[in-house]
């Protein structure tokens, strides 16, 4: 079988320098035992906490390119972005990481709501550089955090950059409601990662985006890569559709052969 | 392969009402599950618990790698008798569910029945909650029965095998160190490389493999043990020989 990719891997949570005194290598080890042969760092998002400076996502960034420069074969990664900043550090920091940098992807998390407009130049930029955004979502009885988003306002996301490749993270977390939520927007996939492994909520997506629309992932470091790969291998649907969700969506989304370089 | 958290029967918010003992038995050979001890999910919100236990029992009669586990709220009339005559059909061990029966577990009722479990030397498993309460239905949000107060039961009552279900890793590595009686299955249990990681602060004596299905997807909770970074005497103990002798299976 060919090797699994994890689209949402978060390596380390918590404090750490920039060079990471974590060593990567033992997470690579345990992705390799269940069959994990790439892994997609989104960064060590809540290291400065909610709603970072722009040094602060400079320095997670950076941990991140550090990472996936010394093992590409392994690592890949996204940019992670505030949107609160401004817009000439945004810009930079996508040419910085994507254009010039080895990552392939944006992750935006709850540092502002989705519907907030100063999300559509990073949604504008991605769409031309066509590259996926991997934002955070939730449907949460125990309450929102104050700027999280929820499917319904990814869904509104959605139909303002219907170009941009939108990856709705945590379908455990989104539930069937937010799975309808995104179901017109065929631009919008959704992660498996994160949450409990929730029986059928892996089945119910395909019957209602499609296997194409959905890409595995972990939500690593607070998740065990075996338990959340089973979600997937334990669903009844098809072995073609486990495919496709444990690696093959995941391949057409970083390509990088599909990103186009922005003319400086 | 002892699954000892399994449940059969209907809940309002996840379509868990197809999963038939037949299916069950298929899966769990599938995934090399040689037994399970399984409830009524219907006995968690239904008034009266004997009416689908009953249901349950008899069904369970054609399938004996399946045990079944009678669901008792103390604070009924006649609980006392319900408990007789379930032990009689079979009954295995006394699930409990606190929160959503409304009582504490520090109340007279439960300890009333704690007694009576200690007489009979028959285990108890007490389930801390059934969902995520992030993902509970907003009109129905149960609290989760609190750690501490099934810990301090367990010291009441020594000699009653206590086995917590459904606790998650923060809870269960928050276990008492010494206390012979108190046992947590790893359902819900997550970290990277959960059940080594529980083991370096739990005893796997104290560990016993538990799925909670069909809420969740067997094979990603049987995962955890097949992927385990363990010994394989800490495996053995925690797949079977720990609820072999606590339930006193054959």
């Amino acid at each position: 079988m060919a090797t699994i990719i994890d689209i949402h891997v978060h390596h380390h949570l918590g404090e750490e320098s920039t060079s990471s005194p974590v060593p990567v290598q033992p997470l690579i080890e345990q992705a390799a035992r269940v069959g994990i042969g790439h892994l997609n760092l989104l960064g060590n998002l809540f290291r400065f906490g909610v709603n970072p400076t722009a040094d602060h996502v400079r320095e997670i960034n950076t941990v991140t390119i550090n990472q996936v420069a010394s093992r590409p074969n392994i690592l890949g990664g996204f940019c992670y972005l505030n949107p609160e900043l401004d817009v000439t550090f945004l810009e930079d920091e996508i040419a910085r990481c994507i254009v010039n940098g080895p990552l392939s992807g944006i992750k935006l998390e709850i540092d502002v709501n989705c519907r907030d407009r100063r999300l559509d130049t990073i949604m504008d930029v991605a769409a031309n550089l066509h590259v996926p955004v991997l934002h955070h979502s939730w449907y949460i009885s125990t309450g929102l955090q104050e700027h999280a988003s929820d499917p319904a306002d990814i869904a509104d996301l959605a139909t303002r950059h219907p170009n941009t490749t939108i990856i709705m993270a945590h379908l455990t977390g989104v539930g069937m409601r937010g799975v309808r939520d995104i179901q017109p927007f065929p631009n919008t996939l959704i992660d498996t990662s994160g949450g409990q492994p929730v029986s059928g909520m892996v089945e119910y997506a395909v019957n209602r985006l499609g296997p194409e629309r959905i890409v595995y992932g972990s939500d690593t470091i607070v998740r065990d890569f075996a338990c959340q790969i089973g979600k997937v291998t334990g669903a009844a649907i098809p072995s073609r559709y486990k495919d496709m969700i444990l690696y093959q969506n995941a391949r057409r989304l970083l390509n990088p052969d599909r990103r186009r370089k922005v003319q400086s | 392969m002892i699954d000892v958290n399994v449940s059969l029967g209907f809940w309002p918010f996840q379509d868990t009402a197809s999963l038939t003992a037949a299916k069950l038995v298929k899966y769990h050979r599938e995934e090399h599950i040689a037994g399970a001890l399984v409830s009524s999910t219907e006995a968690i919100l239904f008034p009266d618990p004997d009416i689908p236990d009953a249901a349950l029992f008899k069904k369970l009669d054609r399938y004996p790698t399946l045990s079944p586990v009678k669901t008792i709220n103390p604070t009924l009339i006649g609980w006392e008798d319900s408990l007789d005559d379930f032990i009689q059909r079979g009954a295995v061990a006394v699930k409990l569910y606190p929160n959503y029966h409304s009582y504490s577990l520090a109340d007279t009722a439960p300890r009333a029945l704690m007694a009576e479990l200690n007489r009979r030397r028959i285990p108890v498993m007490i389930a801390i909650r059934i969902e995520d309460e992030r993902q509970h239905f907003p009109l129905m949000r149960v609290p989760p029965v609190p750690f501490e107060d099934i810990i301090e039961l367990s010291a009441a009552f020594p000699r009653v095998p206590v086995i917590v279900l459904n606790a998650y890793y923060r809870e269960i590595i928050g276990m008492p160190p010494g206390r012979k009686n108190l046992f947590a299955d790893i359902a819900f249990a997550e970290h990277p490389d959960t059940v080594a990681e529980i083991v370096k602060r739990v005893p796997s004596k104290h560990i016993v493999f538990g799925s909670h299905t069909p809420f969740f997807t067997l094979r990603a909770e049987r995962n955890k043990m097949r992927f385990a970074s363990i010994s394989p005497q800490d495996i053995s103990r925690i797949a079977d020989q720990n609820a072999i002798r606590i339930f006193r299976i054959e």
